[in-house]
Formats: structure tokens, sequence, C-alpha cells
């Protein structure tokens, strides 16, 4: 009854969509409550104040989440969600929220091991339709 | 078009809409409670601080000074428990280890200042 890898993929799928919408908006809505997490080092070397970051890490989990959610482009939105989820562990560290976000890159990772190779809308009907 | 890419596309509009209505929703609820003035108070003893020890009069002490985060709660971006867990308390390490590396934090941090610690001899 639960030997069903695709609703697995979909599932992972969604479930990260959800994660990027939620923190993507709440960035984009209310940048200036995020800012005490924007890392020192992104001032000096991109010349961006910290609430830009802020905006534009939004914009960038906003539109990966979308593409997620509709099932496009998985695969390479995948390795970018978990190059960032990664980059965010590492600045974060050995912490309760560094440790989650930990997962979040180990799920990432997973999608793109498991996600198909071409563009899923498009998939032939062979594949699996996740 | 496919059955299934018209579905994942309205599965994924319905998301990304639903989730963003969401957050903006809780966005204003939030911004409808006014920030209460933060009064100072000078020097705090220990003992006073964890007297106030609640949700609905949160103050902790971090690195030699004293903070009223009442109001923060229901705004910080971790989440509410993160600093429910420091109030009548002191929060130094939590705070250290979690945003020891920013700047902004630390300065964010300074509009809810209320005093110092009183440190006994």
């Amino acid at each position: 009854m639960f030997n069903k890898p695709e609703y697995g993929l979909t599932v992972l799928r969604l479930g990260l969509a959800v994660v990027l919408l939620w923190f993507g908006f709440s960035q984009l809505f209310d940048a200036t409550a995020w800012t005490g997490w924007v890392p020192e080092w992104t001032e000096s070397m991109l010349g961006l104040s910290p609430a830009m970051v802020v905006l534009l890490n939004g914009a960038f989990e906003v539109t990966a989440g979308t593409l997620l959610a509709v099932n496009v482009l998985v695969r390479p939105v995948a390795a970018l969600v978990a190059l960032h989820f990664a980059l965010v562990t590492y600045e974060i560290g050995f912490t309760a929220i560094g440790v989650r976000d930990f997962g979040l890159t180990a799920a990432a990772l997973a999608l793109v091991f498991l996600s198909p190779s071409k563009h899923t809308y498009k998939s032939s009907a062979a594949e699996s339709d996740v | 078009m496919k059955q299934r890419t018209v579905r994942n596309i309205l599965i994924g509009i319905v998301l990304t809409a639903g989730i963003g209505t969401l957050v903006w929703w809780q966005k204003s609820q939030t911004a409808q409670v006014p920030a209460p003035e933060i009064e100072k108070v000078g020097a705090v003893s220990a003992t006073e601080v964890a007297s106030h020890n609640s949700g609905a009069d949160c103050w902790t002490s971090i690195n030699g000074n004293v903070y009223d985060l009442t109001s923060w709660i229901v705004e910080h971006p971790g989440g509410e428990g993160a600093i429910l867990q420091l109030c009548g308390t002191d929060g130094s390490d939590e705070f250290d280890a979690t945003h020891g590396n920013s700047p902004q934090a630390k300065n964010a941090l300074t509009n809810f200042q209320i005093g110092t610690l009183e440190y006994v001899q």
C-alpha cells in the first residue's frame, strides 16, 4: 500500500515548495525583520544593504518554490536550493535551526537525485509523472 | 497539454497564491498590534529579571544588558519559542550562539534595551 515512490517524490517536492514559499514571502513582506540573519560578508562582498539581501533572497525562494510547486525544472532548481540551504546551514552553525536547515539541504539533494532527467511536464508516458 | 501537466500547474498556482495570502494575512495581523513603549529602568538585578518570565511580560539579560522582549515574541522570524525560552533568564549563550556573528541582530537588540544587569558582589 505504501510502495508508491512517485507519491513520495511528489510529497518531497511539494513539501520543499511550501517551505520555500512560506519563508520567501515572509522575507518579501517584512524584510527588516530578517536583516538580523544576514551575514556580514554579504555587505562587504556584494555591496548590498541587509534589507536588499533579504529581498533578493526572498525573491529567489519564492521563484524556486513556485517552480517546484508547478513541477518545472525540478532537478536544477532543487540543486540550487540544496546549495542555498547548505550555505544557510554553514552560516547559522551547529544550532537547532542549523540542524533543521541541514535536514532541508538533505531533502533538496534527495530531490536532485530522485527527479526524472527530463523536464517533468514533458516526461514520457513511460516515466513516472511526479 | 497533458492533463497531468495542467493538474501540476494548477496545484502549483494554488499553492503559491495560497501560501502568499496566508503569510500576508499573518503579517497584517501582527502589524495591527502596536508595539508598546519600552520603559527604561536603569540597573536591574537578576532576581528582578527572573520575575518577568512569561510571554506577556518577558525580560532577559544578554551580555550585561537587560531587554524587554515582550513585543518581539510574535515578530521573531525564528519563532516565538526561541524568545519565550529566554524570558526571565540570562540569554547570553543562546543569543551569541545564534546571532553572535550578526552586527544587524546586535543593533536590532538595542531597540529593546531597558537597562543594565546589576551584579551583586
